[in-house]
């Protein structure tokens, strides 16, 4: 079904809008098909006009105020050293260079910013002040009147550095004699949970399995870069900052909480645009932090654009992680309970919201299985590597890389089929809302018609493993992950133990304002910045079904500025969230104008509120009395004496959105980190050319509940978005430094960012479970795809390897590493 | 001397519309074109060449904006995502939508959700024009060979590739049907 295909028809209406005497048009209210929801139709996208033509409005198109002055970033050639000095006297001397800023400058301007660990010994700003910590770390900054101009006297600064000896792995990071990133220790963080009496749940199985999962460092860095444009105005002792972040504004607080001005005198805008974000642009908020401390000491507006190699090796990734999980598992394909040991990398810097990746999959470290007791030892750990932030998946997909991967290995013990064993452990349909060991609350699911769905989708009774080819391996794998959306702003009170907590904190906000102006035209404001979800058309659906006006007729606005909007503390789209909390707040800020224009238009007809509904843009009684929209609007704002008592002159709301299932931690460290919890299961079949290590996907199928789907494209389209990213990092993409630390993948050359030509083709099912926490019932599906892929594909590749004797516990995949995995014997030294 | 000092007055059409503008001679044709024509819909993403956001037709021929100097566009005729509709409504081949004169390859990347984003789209929906102006029945291999040189990192490409299948189809129906073709 398209939009062309819903009712042309509307209410007619006659009336003007000065404020005349109440006009009451009788309607046959019978005769008037009603207009079919837009929710759940697969609209083409509003944005799209627009972005086709390259008339989109992205950071780099904007030039806010004028004596912009361009900045270029000297960065470190080495991960780990002293600074003993910066010499810039020659860099000065270049024709338009206004200033060099180095770190002495900026940490005398601004604050470090917070730690949310037990070991703070951190001392993080924007740009190494006496020591780098990472390869690429800023160590000055120079304003120039020209981008080309900066990036010349670059070369002009002399820095002297004292090398120090770097450390690389989080396992020896953690060893007493490792190099120190920082004083006092490379453990940021080390917490041991228990979840139930697991010592006892292990000693009763039948079978312990054991492995070692090791997932490197990873990252989907977006089309578009960063960029930053600061402007401190000293007359007004305010500070305006533009840049593409993509929230979450709990890291807004963070950036104004190091500034030397009160949080009322610093502007953020966010423009309408912006090119890719996958998380990465979480982690903008150090640059905005930098750049306001340069247009401070430098005394100018600057702008940053940052280039793809500055992006490649500084500005944020993935934490890579070795995690070693044991299953306790019964002959009957029982699973009693999982316990891990992990070490996490956060390379030189642990910044908030880290150390998220740890914690942020607390809620769901169970995955998708009834289990009695769940442990987990957690090492947060610094290494000399680029500090990380939010990816895609943040934190699942590591951890269902291993999970996943034990549960086949665990199946491989009992000799039961892995399809079988995941089956046998679900959740069942009817133990939602289901609450998890360690205190998340499932809020809807049938794990089990999805699994079998995807089962027969591919065909599992009659695949087999054999192939007539000698060449060739195959191999079928799978995964189920529970996909957690909306995280909750508490889950990092974990990373304390209860006695050092101080402020614990609950809940995710989001803050949407919708607004029915006299013309009768709908807006909404919303304080978020998409970076290609849709949101102008999905919110555009949702509201034209509340209000009963057409999808043409609503305009979405889109960005945000913080002096302006009424924004929350987690606005932003991450996590998933805007399908969950900002779907479901949309849908309660147009509920209640909608509420608005019930009251009033019942009071123009002249009966109860109870006697009228709101359809085709009119409000129309029992008897087919109907006063319009434009009708109601026109009377609301020009002639208010008309209203009933009590009621104020306005088609608007704000709903500033909660949902109460998102608590605070508790004493005994369970929190339900996320809102909604969907579901994702994958299946793959693949072919390893033992010869060459080449692997090729031979079918993939994805079985995805979201909840209610608002836009079937749209929700598709994230699908495959996150699966081609999952797809990416398990054979393609990922960041390699050599023994000194120095990164190797610093350009699109070297980064192996997939191509058309290595597109994955898939197939899509989909299951619907409304989620009963939310408006509409719809749950995020941004990262599912992420989250369920990478282990559906391991899995697969092992299954062909394990048939020549190979293990796989590591990504990437890549042709040489398999075939190094085969051919031991030709590899070795 | 330094580098800056080495200028040139560079004279492109871009769009249809002369472009005038006296620049360094070190000046990337994608900063021209950003900067001083005022095309902020070339995008930049990489400046290696590899990723394909500052594709623009020169001379009807794809090319990537950051690896050409502006001085070596001089004289040149460019076309950006900008110029694609009045390109179409020219050659009669136009789909009017919302309000906009859409090239059929834009609609097709619209109509097909070949687009997230839209930071790599310009770029992609000009690189499928220098295919579609040399094959218009291209087969799924001619397509991963028109376009491998963009990245898109939204969508999976799956739906691109269906977005471009769309376009060659309706181009070629709206030829058919207007003799667009022989003009």
């Amino acid at each position: 079904m398209t939009d062309d295909a819903r009712s042309e028809d509307t209410c007619s209406d006659t009336a003007r809008t000065d404020g005349g005497a109440a006009a009451v048009k009788a309607v046959e209210a019978e005769e008037q098909p009603a207009r079919e929801k837009n929710v759940g139709q697969p609209l083409k996208r509003k944005e799209d006009n627009r972005l086709t033509t390259g008339r989109g409005r992205y950071i780099e198109d904007l030039e806010p105020v004028p004596n912009l002055h361009y900045i270029a970033v000297l960065r470190s050639p080495l991960a780990h050293a002293n600074i003993e000095s910066i010499d810039a006297s020659a860099a000065l001397e270049l024709p338009g260079v206004k200033a060099v800023v180095t770190g002495q400058d900026v940490a005398a301007r601004v604050k470090p910013f917070p730690a949310a660990v037990q070991n703070p010994s951190n001392a993080y700003y924007p740009i190494a002040v006496d020591k780098v910590r990472y390869y690429g770390e800023p160590v000055a900054v120079v304003v120039a009147d020209d981008r080309y101009r900066a990036h010349d006297a670059l070369e002009h600064i002399r820095v002297s550095y004292d090398r120090l000896d770097p450390i690389l792995d989080p396992e020896e990071a953690v060893e007493d004699d490792a190099p120190q990133v920082h004083e006092g220790g490379n453990v940021a963080n080390h917490r041991v949970l228990e979840y139930g009496d697991v010592e006892a749940e292990f000693d009763a199985a039948d079978h312990i399995v054991e492995e070692r999962f090791e997932y490197p460092r990873t990252a989907y860095p977006p089309l578009e870069t960063y960029g930053v444009i600061a402007d401190y105005d000293d007359g007004q002792d305010t500070l305006d900052i533009w840049a593409n972040f993509q929230g979450p504004f709990s890291l807004h607080a963070v950036t104004t909480a190091v500034l030397p001005l009160p949080e009322n005198r610093i502007t953020l805008r966010v423009p309408s645009d912006q090119g890719g974000g996958f998380g990465v642009k979480c982690s903008l908020y150090p640059y905005m932090v930098l750049l306001s401390a340069v247009s401070m000491e430098a005394g100018v507006p600057v702008k940053w654009v940052e280039s793809r190699q500055e992006h490649l090796l500084a500005s944020s990734m993935h934490a890579n992680r070795v995690q070693y999980l044991e299953g306790a598992v019964d002959d009957d394909g029982n699973i009693r309970a999982i316990r891990f040991r992990q070490y996490d990398d956060y390379g030189g810097y642990v910044r908030p919201p880290e150390p998220g990746a740890t914690y942020r999959p607390i809620a769901n470290w169970q995955g998708p299985y009834t289990m009695n007791a769940l442990g987990a030892e957690l090492f947060a750990v610094r290494t000399n590597k680029c500090p990380t932030g939010p990816n895609r998946g943040y934190g699942c997909h590591l951890h269902y890389f291993a999970l996943e991967g034990l549960v086949d290995r665990m199946a491989e013990t009992i000799d039961m089929d892995p399809a079988e064993l995941r089956l046998r452990n679900f959740i069942e349909d009817d133990a939602f809302p289901f609450e998890s060991l360690t205190g998340g609350l499932y809020d809807s699911g049938q794990y089990e018609k999805a699994m079998r769905m995807g089962l027969e989708a591919i065909d599992y009774e009659n695949l087999t493993t054999e192939s007539d080819d000698e060449d060739t391996l195959v191999g079928i794998g799978m995964a189920a992950v529970v996909d957690p959306q909306a995280s909750n702003m508490g889950y990092l009170d974990v990373a304390l133990p209860k006695e050092m907590r101080k402020n614990t904190k609950s809940g995710a906000l989001e803050a949407i304002t919708v607004i029915v102006g006299p013309d009768a035209t709908v807006k909404v404001d919303l304080t978020d910045s998409p970076q290609g979800q849709g949101h102008e058309t999905t919110v555009s659906q949702i509201v034209a079904d509340e209000l009963g006006v057409p999808f043409d007729a609503v305009k979405v606005n889109t960005g945000i500025d913080t002096s302006a909007d009424s924004w929350a503390i987690s606005s932003g789209t991450y996590s998933s969230r805007f399908g969950t909390i900002g779907h479901a707040a949309v849908a309660k800020a147009a509920g209640k104008v909608r509420d608005q224009i019930l009251t009033i238009g019942a009071h123009l007809l002249g009966v109860s509120v109870d006697r009228v509904e709101l359809r085709d843009e009119a409000v129309v009684s029992d008897e087919g009395d109907a006063v319009s929209l434009r009708r109601i609007a026109g009377t609301t704002y020009w002639d208010p004496q008309q209203l009933p008592e009590g009621v104020e002159p306005k088609l608007a709301a704000l709903s500033v959105m909660g949902m109460n299932q998102a608590t605070a931690v508790t004493d005994d460290d369970k929190v339900n980190s996320s809102m909604t919890y969907a579901f994702g299961a994958h299946f793959a079949v693949v072919e390893v050319n033992k010869r060459t290590g080449v692997v090729n996907i031979r079918d993939y199928v994805t079985v995805h509940d979201p909840g209610t789907v608002v836009n079937p494209l749209i929700v598709r389209g994230q699908i495959e978005g996150g699966t081609f990213h999952g797809y990416a990092s398990t054979f393609y993409e990922f960041h390699e430094y050599d023994e000194t630390g120095t990164l190797q993948t610093d350009s699109l050359m070297d980064y192996a960012m997939p191509t058309i030509k290595e597109r994955l083709k898939m197939r899509h099912e989909h299951v619907e479970t409304p989620s009963p926490f939310t408006e509409i019932g719809s749950k995020g599906t941004g990262e599912a795809g992420t989250q369920a892929t990478v282990p559906a594909l391991s899995n697969a590749v092992r299954n062909a390897l394990i048939q020549a004797d190979v293990d796989l516990d590591t990504l990437p995949i890549t042709p040489d590493r398999v075939w190094e995995l085969l051919h031991p014997s030709e590899t070795d030294d | 001397m330094t580098a800056e000092q080495y200028t040139s007055t560079v004279t492109v059409t871009v769009n249809g519309d002369e472009e005038t503008h006296e620049v360094p001679d070190r000046k990337l044709l994608v900063h021209f074109l950003r900067e001083d024509a005022g095309c902020t819909g070339v995008h930049q993403g990489c400046v290696v060449g590899k990723c394909g956001a500052c594709t623009v037709v020169v001379d009807g021929t794809p090319m990537k904006s950051c690896m050409m100097y502006s001085a070596q566009a001089n004289g040149k005729e460019i076309m950006t995502a900008r110029g694609l509709g009045p390109k179409a409504e020219e050659e009669g081949v136009a789909l009017e939508d919302d309000g906009d004169m859409l090239h059929p390859i834009q609609k097709g990347f619209k109509e097909n959700h070949g687009l997230q984003c839209g930071y790599c789209t310009p770029g992609f929906v000009l690189s499928t024009y220098g295919l579609l102006s040399e094959n218009d029945s291209p087969s799924e291999a001619d397509i991963d060979a028109a376009v491998s040189g963009n990245i898109c990192r939204c969508t999976g490409y799956n739906s691109i590739v269906d977005s471009i299948e769309w376009a060659a189809e309706e181009l070629k129906a709206i030829r058919a049907d207007t003799g667009a073709a022989d003009d």
